[in-house]
């Protein structure tokens, strides 16, 4: 059997939950052949992910996203010229990894009981979802490349890796808090490395290392050099995941609730027990309602507080065996 | 006696024209398909039902024999024919699990246009989803559209969990109905309610295939096509017209099943009426 995996826009994050799609088969069926189909930008990405057998490109972000096609379309019917591609390749069947999360997580309920590794593996054809999580492969020479870029930091203390920035300013964790959970940490005696795949949004507290301007390989392999990772819902959680770290996520809403449930090392902190000064609740159905707050709990980052932040990660710490700077 | 896979339950009451074309497309791949059909008539008064059904068992090895209910008079209101559909779905639960033949049970009114093969089609879901670990499906419709509440991808189809419907093209599967027992009776919601409420209720998911759709069509409605909401002064809205891929919204294509002529079927209907609309698309009658 040979399935074809294939994602047509990014991000990380994305890219590296169809490793877990990819795990799920082939814990299902060994002998299963794996080719994902991704943008030019993410193969790189995609060709550390364990479990998938070869990694094709469909081309640039941007010609993908031009000619994007309807979805109404299967994808060996689709006549978009970027999955010519997929003509040269003889797999059984093709599937598309649309956002399969997207459409379940747009219920009136708000309810939500997958990952979206979880979900990629359903669209998959996978009948079993309890192993479906990514796995990364580090390189020795990205592990040395890391370790020296890490050389001035203290590895007998435990090392946080930490990102507060994601590519949607509702999952970005407000700056102001930011710099104070970064100076908390920092004072407590722990190493901490910030990972910034763009320009910083705030200036870092002193003692804090900065990741930027590295190849993601790199920046993965420099994660792998962490004990613990605190993030934002961003790529850096699924990174954490696929290289088997614990990890503190920071949600404005119940999304970490699937991780919460599948996962025994992904912690979570969100803002939907807080009551809101402002609810905003959107129904497909009926529209608007200003006097009662969304299902799927408010979207706004600012009720988690730094003292609420630093609490979780403390407990979360202490829990995995990374704490003793505190105790 | 034979093994069936599915047992396919057909209740009609005095619409000959409907009753004749479901049946037409639904024999033409009966044999060999691992369905039987049983037939459950409400009563007829009409001769021609009575006619008909009777020639098609005598006809055919895959229908094994067809129920008239006691003499009964007319339904004189939609809450009076609905608690009678709930009654005769109740006869036929019980027959299916009475019976130890079948697995699956399939429950159809007399105006729906739909294959064996459609039905195969929705066998094979029902038996992938209940191999997954995520999804413990108690029942399918194979209506498209409803109340939809979240959406899942699986193997590059998309389902959705729905909450209530008394539409009458649900796939059971024996287990979850011996779980939970036969609830339908002739009460208030003992059409469909019931049921669906006690399989959610033990845990099992109610679910619709909304892409792609399952080739199938309605075609009682429009003006008296449909005998349960003939005393209302106003059909409702799913009635007015064909399954639609977002009839919700009244938008979206007119749902296609191989071998129908749904537009000259459409037609029919605006010419003559809902009620004698699927003579003039069979050629029985002409202008």
């Amino acid at each position: 059997m040979h399935i074809g995996l294939v994602r047509e826009a990014g991000g990380f994050g994305d890219i590296i939950s169809v490793g877990g799609a990819a795990r799920a088969l082939k814990l299902e069926d060994p002998g299963i052949k794996i080719t994902f189909f991704a943008p030019e930008e993410f193969v790189d990405v995609a060709s550390h992910l364990k479990h998938i057998d070869e990694v094709v490109s469909i081309g640039p972000l941007s010609i993908v996203s031009k000619q994007r096609r309807s979805r109404d379309i299967p994808i060996p019917e689709a006549n978009a010229e970027y999955l010519r591609v997929l003509d040269d390749y003889d797999c059984d069947k093709f599937v598309d990894l649309f956002c399969p999360a997207f459409l379940y997580e747009a219920t009136e309920r708000g309810t939500l009981r997958y990952t979206r590794s979880q979900l990629f593996a359903m669209a998959a054809g996978a009948r079993s979802i309890q192993h479906a999580f990514p796995e990364w492969k580090v390189e020795d020479v990205e592990m040395v490349r890391a370790a020296e870029f890490m050389r001035d930091l203290d590895f007998l203390k435990t090392t946080i890796g930490v990102s507060f920035r994601t590519t949607c300013s509702t999952r970005t964790y407000p700056e102001k808090y930011a710099v104070e959970v970064l100076s908390r940490l920092v004072s407590l005696g722990f190493n901490v490395v910030y990972f910034e795949g763009a320009s910083l949004h705030f200036v870092l507290p002193e003692g804090v290392l900065l990741c930027r301007h590295q190849s993601f390989s790199t920046f993965a392999a420099a994660v792998n050099m962490c004990n613990f990772v605190l993030t934002a819902d961003t790529a850096l959680l699924h990174l954490g995941q696929a290289l088997k770290k614990p990890v503190l996520v920071i949600y404005g809403n119940k999304d970490g609730d699937p991780f919460r449930e599948w996962c025994d090392d992904i912690y979570t902190v969100d803002g939907h027990s807080d009551k809101c000064k402002r609810p905003c609740n959107y129904s497909a159905m009926k529209g608007w309602d200003k006097t009662k707050c969304r299902p799927s709990g408010c979207p706004r980052m600012f009720s988690n507080t730094p003292g609420r932040v630093m609490e979780a990660t403390i407990v979360a710490l202490k829990k995995e065996g990374w704490a003793s700077e505190i105790l | 006696m034979k093994s069936y896979d599915c047992l396919i339950c057909l209740f009609s009451y005095n619409r000959y024209p409907h009753l004749k074309m479901t049946l037409n497309h639904l024999m033409r791949d009966l044999p060999g398909s691992g369905c039987a059909i049983a037939l459950f008539d409400d009563g007829s008064d009409d001769e021609r039902v009575v006619k008909l059904l009777d020639d098609t068992v005598i006809g055919c090895s895959d229908i094994f024999g067809w129920n008239k209910s006691r003499e009964v008079s007319k339904p004189k209101s939609t809450r009076e024919a609905a608690g009678r559909i709930g009654e005769q779905r109740r006869l036929a639960v019980n027959m299916f699990l009475e019976s130890s033949s079948y697995d699956y049970l399939f429950l159809m009114d007399d105006d729906v246009i739909v294959s064996c093969e459609t039905i195969r089609e929705a066998i094979d879901d029902f038996e992938f989803l209940r191999s997954t670990d995520y999804l413990n499906p108690g029942a399918i419709t194979l209506h498209n559209q409803l109340n939809v509440d979240a959406y899942i991808n699986v193997d590059g189809k998309i389902f959705s969990s729905i909450h209530l419907t008394g539409e009458a093209h649900i796939l059971f599967h024996r287990e979850p109905l011996e779980k939970v027992g036969n609830q339908f009776n002739s009460g208030k919601g003992g059409f469909a309610d019931t049921q669906l409420n006690a399989l959610m209720g033990s845990g099992y998911d109610y679910l619709e295939r909304t892409k792609p759709y399952y080739a199938v069509q309605h075609v009682g409605f429009g003006l008296l096509g449909s005998v349960v909401h003939e005393h209302q002064d106003k059909v409702p809205m799913w009635n007015e017209g064909p399954y639609r891929s977002n009839w919700k919204h009244g938008r979206g294509r007119p749902l296609e099943v191989p071998g129908f002529d749904l537009k000259k079927y459409c037609m029919c209907v605006q010419r003559f009426g809902g009620r004698e609309a699927p003579l003039y698309y069979m050629g029985e009658k002409h202008v």
